[in-house]
């Protein structure tokens, strides 16, 4: 990605970043009306079509905080393409035999392939982490969920009515559970080797 | 992994390693791809949680949501609401006229002198970001929630060495200051972080304004509302205070 500048329409991004209302509201007016569209033309309805824009618009949040996400695509077809997937993920988990993914290869620009597909790992990811999280046990869950939660480890440690040294080692080492349980997980092998 | 190396893990994303040690584990993470592969999960994963159960985040959501809900009511309404049109014979008129100017002197008589105090500062303060200095944080936090103002400012002092662009810190230490009637720095703080990008700038308008409030410099006050945009989050507060000065 390197190779590539920073597009104008990073100024969407930094809108979420910023929490700039009116930004968001922009993306609504701009880009979520062929979102909603398509999704109506293709089995869908107002209702879901609006929490798939949400959903969009939050993944692209999320990956913006956590990873720097960097927008080298127009941010219209990048979103566009985001919330398509998310709609054809739901279609397939509803009535998996009537769904052909057709991604219109060739009209598809390359870059906005690429931001799309280093978008889908990322929401991959994640939804790995919840999944191991959510599957761990429950002491342990509960631990990570306040310590970062409260944020003090100090707090948390009153809270628990333990030291704080007792505290702080017990949520790294829950942590390090979770790495373990990730690392070997079958999904992130795959994922390691696309 | 062994217990050992998550602790080791741990302690250096929190930056209680020493510099030797660090650079001890940063040789074996690249000489050990196991290793680096789980110290890789492991940072991932901290960054995952933190952000994931933020403050931030939630907020976020919900703004999100607020947003979209007035977005999607606006475009699928389809017909406009009517507009009544009422008949005002002249007596109504003056009735209407002498109840507005009634109700405008009450307003005014209630409204007229806002003072600082009228503004209490948010005693309940929850830091959300959180580096290598959570014992600060936490001492922060307690301080400032308790109104020992000198004491917080210590620590966010502290914090701010470490990380001087954290402008939640840098903004809390401004209301402290403002409290402690430190005007010239606290405004120098709040200048900065309004001219920043964070999601602090507008407040941080909004607290500068109230710190000339409280040194009774109306029009400085006045000046610094004005410049709070409808898209912030005090906007409706400032215009009511703008009204009132």
């Amino acid at each position: 990605m390197g190779d590539y500048s920073t597009h104008p329409d990073q100024k969407y991004v930094d809108a979420l970043l910023n929490n700039d209302n009116k930004g968001i509201a922009e993306i609504y007016s701009l880009f979520a009306p062929k979102v909603i569209g398509y999704i109506k033309k293709n089995s869908g309805d107002d209702a879901r079509a609006q929490d798939i824009v949400q959903e969009g618009i939050l993944t692209i949040y999320d990956q913006a905080k956590t990873k720097g996400l960097q927008l080298t695509c127009p941010f219209d077809a990048y979103f566009f393409l985001i919330c398509k997937r998310k709609w054809l993920n739901v279609l397939k988990k509803t009535s998996p035999e009537r769904v052909t993914i057709n991604e219109e290869i060739t009209s598809i620009d390359a870059q906005i392939q690429s931001q799309a597909d280093e978008t889908s790992m990322f929401e991959a990811q994640t939804s790995l982490f919840n999944e191991m999280l959510a599957s761990m046990g429950e002491k342990c869950r509960e631990l990570i969920k306040l310590t970062f939660t409260i944020k003090s480890m100090e707090l948390v440690a009153e809270k628990l009515g333990v030291s704080y040294a007792y505290a702080r080692k017990k949520k790294s080492l829950c942590v390090g559970k979770l790495t373990e349980m990730v690392r070997g997980s079958r999904k992130y092998q795959t994922l390691k080797n696309l | 992994m062994d217990e050992k190396t998550m602790l080791l893990f741990d302690d250096y994303l929190q930056g209680a390693l020493s510099l030797q040690e660090q650079n001890e584990l940063e040789q074996r993470i690249q000489a050990e791809p196991e290793l680096a592969d789980a110290f890789t999960i492991f940072k991932e994963l901290n960054g995952h949680l933190e952000h994931s159960f933020s403050k931030e985040r939630d907020d976020f959501k919900s703004q999100l949501k607020e947003i979209g809900a007035s977005h999607f009511n606006n475009s699928t309404t389809t017909k406009k609401k009517e507009t009544k049109v009422i008949r005002f014979t002249p007596l109504r008129y003056l009735v209407a006229a002498s109840v507005i100017f009634l109700f405008g002197t009450i307003m005014w008589m209630q409204l007229s002198n806002p003072v600082y105090s009228d503004y209490p500062v948010d005693q309940d303060i929850n830091l959300t970001l959180r580096t290598d200095g959570e014992l600060a944080f936490a001492k922060a936090e307690k301080a400032f929630n308790a109104g020992s103002y000198e004491e917080a400012i210590l620590f966010f002092n502290s914090i701010l060495s470490n990380t001087p662009n954290n402008a939640e810190v840098s903004y809390y230490k401004g209301i402290a200051l403002v409290e402690l009637n430190r005007f010239d720095e606290a405004d120098s703080i709040f200048s900065r972080i309004s001219i920043g990008n964070s999601v602090y700038k507008y407040r941080a308008l909004w607290s500068q304004a109230l710190g000339k409030l409280k040194q009774k410099d109306t029009k400085a006050c006045a000046e610094i509302l004005e410049k709070i945009p409808p898209e912030a989050e005090d906007y409706e507060k400032a215009q009511d205070l703008l009204d009132k000065l």
